[in-house]
């Protein structure tokens, strides 16, 4: 039986060679410090409550466009997300309308997304994580963070 | 840095101190990478998930009443999100595409980089031995192994939510495979610590 000592040792060799071959990239982990600068304190959380990746027909393999819809109360943003990879379009609609403009949020920065008077707007989107910041008249609320 | 503080940080992160979420990616991130990569993903999986769950964390900071399941937090976080975009990779390229079950290591630039700079120093060369060693192994046992390696070391419990595994099935699985690590690492030539 080998010592519990000799166990920690050899997981400590490991964590050394984990540390060498395969660390956090740098650039990585400063990305995710710097996006707090894009956090809104007065934000309230819209939930993903449907993901259409997540269904039975994702699993045969119906993948576009994906369908997402973020909800809060009674305000809704609904999300198509096409495109494959480095390239993709987002394609989305806020009940009830209101906004004239969205913020699209990403490790990148933020910018913001004209919205017409039925509520629609539509954008290219650039591969990771994304939210969206949508200011109605009674509340600012963020979509939480999906991964394209 | 001073001594951990966990809670301190949650709080003062959760009201806008920079900071404080600095020091809060810097205690956990190795836990979260150590999960995302135990997952396999390609690199730019990887990363995407790497962000997303820290990004998840960010908008849910002032919901986290109890600072010490912050690190289980992360880990079920990103074991949840490597997990769909493993899915979606599976749909999108068939595993044959895939080096899942590879014994090598794994081939991205900032390896190589890392690599090719330290070529000459002994303590490397072993690492990348013992790395290809611990990749010959099952499945199972690289998923423990690669978390169990986080630094700084992981709970238990941080292991079972990274993992999906029971807490008291990980000191038993733990020794098997550091027991065949050891094996693997005698076939390959490499000697004990």
């Amino acid at each position: 039986m080998t010592a519990p000592d000799d166990d920690l040792a050899l997981e400590a060799e490991l964590r050394a060679a984990a540390a060498i071959i395969d660390p956090v990239p740098p650039r990585l982990r400063q990305s995710v410090v710097d996006a707090f600068d894009l956090r809104r304190l007065d934000a309230e959380l819209a939930e993903l409550v449907f993901d259409s990746s997540l269904e039975l027909a994702a699993l045969r393999g119906d993948q576009e466009p994906r369908l997402l819809t973020f909800q809060l109360g009674g305000l809704v943003v609904e999300v198509e997300l096409s495109g494959a990879d480095r390239i993709r379009r987002l394609v989305g609609h806020l009940v009830p309308t209101g906004p004239q403009s969205i913020e699209l949020r990403s490790p990148q920065g933020a910018r913001d997304v004209p919205v017409d008077s039925l509520g629609r707007f539509s954008t290219d989107l650039v591969p990771g994580p994304f939210s969206l910041a949508c200011w109605w008249p009674s509340q600012l609320v963020i979509t939480d963070w999906v991964t394209g | 840095m001073g001594p951990d503080d966990v809670g301190g940080w949650v709080a003062a992160a959760a009201n806008g101190d920079k900071s404080a979420w600095n020091a809060l990616v810097a205690r956990f991130d190795g836990l979260v990478w150590a999960v995302v990569r135990a997952h396999r993903l390609e690199a730019a999986d990887a990363e995407d998930v790497y962000q997303t769950t820290w990004l998840r964390l960010m908008e849910h900071i002032g919901q986290i009443r109890d600072p010490g399941r912050l690190a289980g937090w992360l880990a079920t976080t990103a074991r949840h999100e490597a997990l769909k975009a493993w899915r979606a990779r599976q749909r999108a390229a068939p595993v044959s595409d895939l080096d899942l079950l590879g014994g090598d290591v794994q081939e991205d630039s900032a390896e190589t980089q890392v690599l090719a700079a330290e070529a000459a120093a002994e303590h490397a060369s072993r690492a990348r031995r013992l790395w290809s060693a611990m990749n010959s192994l099952s499945e199972r046992c690289q998923q423990l192994l690669r978390v169990l390696a986080a630094d700084p070391p992981p709970s238990y419990a941080e292991v079972a939510a990274a993992l999906g595994m029971a807490i008291g099935s990980i000191g038993p699985t733990r020794a098997r495979c550091l027991e065949r690590l050891r094996s693997a690492m005698t076939a390959a030539g490499v000697s004990a610590p």
